[in-house]
């Protein structure tokens, strides 16, 4: 936890955002770990979440969002992180083991009988796939790339 | 298009508009009516009132986004145009994501548009219960009239309606039910489907390029990038209202403002005004600004069909069905930023990304319910700006939203799906075929087990003709303030049945016509 988070949420102002990177190295490495999982190169959108970079866009998110929520966000990847010694067969953090293993921690999160687990797994899931919508090629890929005049309408008389 | 001169086509419906950047030190004006948010409420009170020749001071935290400045991405929309960079949610029995716009036009920049009137028995009910008698269809028609021909509000033509949308009709017209085109405020829409990140064909009549610029033409001051933290008083009597500027690229706060005034309008939202009102030390004598927050609590089906539908083609909500209104449940299409849709694909990994493949034969469709029986309650945090705001979603309302649910399946096989996925915990992701449909209906669906949506916040500051129940009476008055009004969605006692937006639009402009005859 960022501890210039909790000093600037005592402050009477309101939110302060932030610009450049905001998340710590352990932070880092669970948004690595689980891109790598929940996002993997291949299948029907070939691209990876980490090659579509998710890591860079998560990072400026929760730097611009207001610090409540950002302690919420951060929260939720320590959450994460130490999941397995709660819910997982592994006593070990989630950045720490092994694609096979953190697979099988977050199918445990996804299928928890316990509301806030799979709240938690779906708020990171939630995340990460804004992040990787955040790329033109993702959007490419499906067939859903941006258009104004999909009708091709005429335009209106001005 | 050019039958509705709302403002210049050709010319920057904002200009005029005070800016963050404008801004060299403190900020102090004196008017006779400060109206504070320029959403559906407070823009359409301000062009009453501009129109009636009151000098018009009209406060809005956000700042104004034009069509260069939206952006399709859904994150970065969701950071820029929304509080809590969209990643607001309920506590309560369950987390409920909501979202509140911070711009100015308030939510009318990132909603759907949709613009349907409330039935009559709904204001019945209402005055049964809250003694609002003097609001009702026949006092409220003709405000609903000059709404819908001032923004040019129609249904949402066929040519471009998308298959999304078509699926939706084929399913009520093959099940009996009714349905029909969502009228809208998007007179101009070509069925690009982006309402929620703004709309960049400039085609929707946002209140930030309809009203505000009417009120603006007939001499009312704008002042974005303000957030107002109380109303001041002399005794009981309101003086104006105080805050601060707010940068924002930053968020952070700046120079103090104020705004002298001899009437007071809050239209903030329902989420902001009943803060507003409970650090004011007016207008809440009974202490009942922020309770019973109401909502329409919503849930989402993603049907996959046989064909293609390329659901991010068409308008955003171009269908509904009413034929369940009268037992608490709206049908409607759905549509919102490609990645919040995604969420609903079921699994993660390379499963999880070859049923994105089946993205481009998917409709999302969704039910709001009433919430008669979901309550609620918003109060200051203790540290920053926010809301915290508390929600119990009822047991009641969870029968509603399973029976909408299975309502929404049966719907979509009759359109033809071939597969739904009805996003529900402790039932199969993907059902295939009426025999699994039976057993959805047969699931004990609990609170937790979807994800319920917060749709169109209400009820926290209500109205209603005893002062101990209610905060304003009928003409959105503070009971005890003479010169306090709230003219946002928290006046609404209970629920409007449909889509809130027009009918605060016609509640405001009534309260902005009384306004003017007494200001």
């Amino acid at each position: 936890m960022n501890w210039n988070d909790i000093r600037q949420l005592t402050r009477s102002g309101g939110p302060a955002r932030k610009t450049g990177p905001v998340l710590t190295a352990t932070e880092r490495a669970v948004i690595v770990a689980c891109a790598e999982v929940l996002l993997p190169a291949g299948g029907a959108i070939p691209v990876s979440g980490l090659d579509a970079g998710v890591v860079p866009y998560v990072d400026s998110m929760i730097g611009r969002v207001p610090t409540s929520t950002r302690l919420l966000l951060r929260a939720m990847i320590h959450f994460v992180e130490f999941s397995p010694w709660a819910y997982g067969p592994f006593k070990t953090r989630m950045s720490k083991l092994g694609r096979e293993d953190r697979e099988r921690v977050l199918r445990i999160l996804m299928d928890s009988r316990i509301y806030l687990v799979r709240t938690a797994f779906l708020g990171l899931r939630t995340v990460l796939t804004i992040a990787y919508f955040g790329s033109e090629e993702v959007n490419r890929s499906i067939g859903a790339t941006a258009n104004l005049n999909p009708f091709n309408l005429q335009e209106a008389a001005a | 298009m050019s039958s509705f001169q709302r403002y210049p086509w050709a010319q920057d419906p904002h200009q005029g508009v005070k800016r963050f950047r404008d801004y060299a030190g403190p900020v102090r004006d004196r008017c006779d009516v400060v109206i504070v948010g320029s959403g559906p409420g407070g823009a359409v009170v301000a062009k009453a009132l501009a129109d009636a020749g009151k000098d018009v001071v009209l406060v809005e935290e956000g700042q104004p986004y034009g069509v260069k400045d939206f952006n399709p991405d859904a994150g970065e929309a969701m950071l820029r145009m929304l509080r809590e960079g969209g990643m607001r949610a309920t506590r309560g029995n369950v987390f409920v994501p909501t979202m509140q716009a911070i711009a100015l036009g308030g939510g009318s920049v990132v909603n759907s548009a949709i613009s349907v009137r409330t039935p009559s028995w709904v204001f019945d009910s209402w005055a049964e219960k809250h003694g609002t008698h003097l609001v009702n269809r026949s006092i409220l028609d003709p405000h609903y009239d000059e709404i819908e021909r001032f923004l040019g509000i129609e249904p949402t033509p066929g040519p471009v309606l998308g298959e999304r949308n078509l699926a939706f009709k084929r399913g009520c017209d093959a099940l009996g039910f009714s349905s029909e085109p969502c009228p809208r405020n998007a007179p101009g829409c070509k069925g690009s489907a982006e309402c929620f990140t703004g709309c960049r064909n400039a085609a929707k009549t946002s209140t930030d390029v309809s009203y505000v610029p009417a009120a603006i033409r007939k001499g009312a001051r704008v002042y974005t990038s303000c957030r107002v933290d109380k109303v001041t008083h002399a005794g009981r009597r309101a003086t104006g209202v105080r805050g601060k500027t707010v940068d924002p690229q930053t968020g952070a706060d700046g120079a103090d403002f104020e705004i002298e005034a001899r009437f007071v309008v809050l239209a903030a939202g329902c989420m902001a005004s009943p803060i507003i009102l409970q650090r004011s030390g007016i207008g809440n004598e009974n202490g009942l600004a922020g309770k019973h927050l109401l909502c329409h609590p919503g849930v989402a089906v993603l049907a996959v069909f046989p064909g293609k539908i390329d659901p991010w083609k068409g308008a955003t909500q171009g269908y509904q069905s009413l034929h369940f209104l009268e037992e608490g449940l709206k049908l409607e299409v759905l549509w919102s930023p490609l990645p919040i849709v995604a969420t609903r694909f079921p699994g993660f990994g390379t499963e999880f990304k070859n049923q994105l493949a089946t993205f481009d034969r998917s409709a999302p469709l969704d039910v709001i319910t009433d919430g008669a029986d979901s309550e609620g309650s918003v109060s200051a945090r203790p540290f920053g700006t926010d809301p915290d705001i508390q929600l119990t979603i009822g047991e009641g309302d969870v029968k509603k939203l399973h029976k909408g649910l299975c309502l929404l399946t049966e719907l979509s096989f009759a359109a033809g799906a071939e597969a739904v996925l009805p996003g529900l915990h402790g039932t199969r992701p993907v059902i295939e075929n009426l025999d699994q449909l039976a057993e959805l209906r047969n699931h004990h669906m609990k609170a937790t087990d979807p994800v319920i949506a917060g749709n169109h916040m209400f009820g926290t500051t209500r109205m209603g003709a005893d002062p101990k129940r209610s905060v304003v009476d009928v003409d959105g008055r503070c009971h005890a303030t003479d010169n306090l009004y709230v003219a946002d969605t928290g006046i609404m006692p209970a629920s409007p049945a449909v889509n809130p937006m027009l009918t605060q639009m016609a509640l405001a402009s009534r309260i902005g016509a009384i306004l003017a005859a007494r200001a």
